[in-house]
């Protein structure tokens, strides 16, 4: 999860600033946000969230989850992004780039036939 | 509505098709102690109930990889005396750090008496504090196992990019590796295997595990987090024992990468230096298991901003979080879970998070030995 957060986050440069009207939380089936007396802390649990590029600035970029909230996010671990693109982040901070959707699928099937 | 990559490591069939194929691997008469390592898997073994799927003769033992359970008081208290000693710090970290007991009470404690400490979800969030309040210092109280660590590095790197003067780190940060060592020299417990965790693995890589089965003779599979992932894993590790192999097995591989992460290794090696010993609640001092920040990131220091009290705080002796992170006592074999610790009154930090091993047997209703068991 990359948390709720009660400001707008600020691009360093690079891309428009986004609405985010609605925080970006774990897509969690219990929608458990990391708070100090509800269900978990990204750091205990070890969390991270596959997040979709949508835009790319010099350091960060605007990414949403598959609810379609956003977040923006750190890019300057993982090499160079594109819109479309999917990510681990963490902290708001991409860890890693992540195989397409259809990639997931195929795993899936891979596990049904060992 | 369909959650990609969540619902398709839900599927009961297939949760139960790995169960029997567990079940089949498992030698009759035989005893399997697999060691989870991550906080994250113990939350998901049983908020998912992974547990009631295994058959009795494999046990799950909870390891140390919930960062907040292995803080000292004395860190805790450190963090408060700077806080309360001086009226222009915000003190920031993240959320089930502010429970956390120390000897004068908690973040959240502290904050009633009148410092300034807040929640934030990412160190940039701590950044921007620090460049909306010019007059105040703000301080990050830095905590986590190299899935945070990068996040707190690249921080650092922007702080210094930007020249913002007022931001500084109360770095905490440990390692996954000398832990996990610590736990194989330990003479009190025995296992098996590790299910090796999943996030950590995505910075690091798997590499640094190989010392465990070369060197130790115990398989190590990393693993997600879905209740998918914990049980093929599980079923990687028993086919290993089946097969007579011994090795490291990679099953979050959509995720992990083997050799991890290396731009942000690249960015922690800038930012921080390993310090000489550390101390893990509940393990003691363990040599090099712990990161400081490096020369370079001198300036950016608490611990060289202000004096810190250092104070070593001994925990309370009814507590026995030490051998829970070790795996040689249950949670429900203390003497004070459930009764004088619970999540709402917390005496151990293994009772804070929700990934602690406590508050998970605690908060999944797992108060008796007797465990149900899935038919499969």
């Amino acid at each position: 999860m990359t948390g709720h957060d009660d400001t707008a986050a600020q691009p360093d440069r690079g891309i428009p600033l986004p609405v985010l009207g609605t925080p970006v939380r774990t897509v969690d089936d219990t929608g458990a946000a990391c708070t100090i007396d509800d269900d978990g802390c990204i750091t205990c649990g070890d969390v991270a969230v596959a997040l979709t590029v949508t835009d790319v600035g010099e350091y960060d970029a605007l990414c949403h989850d598959d609810t379609g909230r956003t977040e923006l996010v750190a890019t300057e671990l993982v090499g160079e992004l594109a819109p479309g693109d999917r990510v681990l982040v963490h902290a708001k901070v991409a860890l890693e780039t992540l195989p397409s959707h259809s990639d997931i699928a195929a795993r899936q099937i891979d596990i049904r036939e060992r | 509505m369909i959650m990609r990559f969540v619902d398709e490591y839900r599927d009961p069939d297939l949760a139960r098709a790995l169960a029997a194929r567990i079940a089949a691997l498992a030698e009759p008469g035989q005893q399997y102690k697999i060691m989870e390592v991550c906080g994250g898997h113990t939350h998901a073994i049983y908020r998912f109930g992974v547990h009631d799927f295994l058959p009795e003769t494999i046990e799950l033992v909870h390891g140390p990889g919930c960062p907040v359970c292995v803080i000292p008081m004395g860190r805790v208290d450190d963090a408060i005396a700077i806080a309360e000693r001086h009226d222009d710090v915000i003190m920031t970290c993240f959320g089930d750090m502010m429970r956390v007991p120390g000897s004068t009470g908690s973040f959240l404690e502290a904050n009633a008496r009148g410092a300034d400490i807040r929640m934030v979800y990412s160190p940039l969030d701590a950044l921007r504090i620090a460049r909306d309040n010019p007059d105040k210092q703000v301080i990050f109280y830095a905590i986590g196992f190299e899935t945070t660590a990068p996040s707190t590095a690249l921080t650092l790197v922007r702080a210094k990019r930007e020249q913002i003067t007022n931001f500084s780190v109360f770095c905490n940060h440990v390692t996954i590796i000398p832990a996990i060592k610590a736990i194989l020299d330990s003479p009190d417990l025995r296992l098996d295997a590790f299910i090796g965790p999943g996030h950590v693995s995505t910075v690091i890589g798997c590499r640094p595990y190989e010392f465990i089965p070369a060197l130790h003779g115990k398989p190590v599979v990393c693993a997600g987090f879905e209740p998918l992932d914990v049980l093929e894993s599980i079923a990687w590790i028993m086919q290993q024992f089946a097969d007579g192999r011994c090795e490291v097995e990679n099953q979050y591989a959509r995720v992990v990468p083997w050799d991890g992460n290396t731009q942000a290794l690249g960015v922690m090696a800038d930012v921080f230096e390993l310090r000489p010993h550390f101390e893990w609640r509940g393990l003691g001092f363990i040599s090099h298991s712990a990161l400081k920040l490096s020369d370079r990131y001198a300036d950016f220091d608490t611990e060289l901003r202000y004096e810190v009290p250092g104070v070593r705080v001994a925990d309370p002796k009814s507590c026995q979080c030490g051998e829970v992170l070790k795996g040689v006592l249950k949670p429900w074999e203390c003497k004070v879970f459930g009764t004088a610790c619970t999540p709402e009154t917390p005496i151990g930090t293994c009772m804070v998070s929700s990934e602690g091993a406590c508050a998970a047997y605690y908060n999944y209703g797992r108060y008796a030995k007797k465990r149900m068991h899935v038919e499969v």
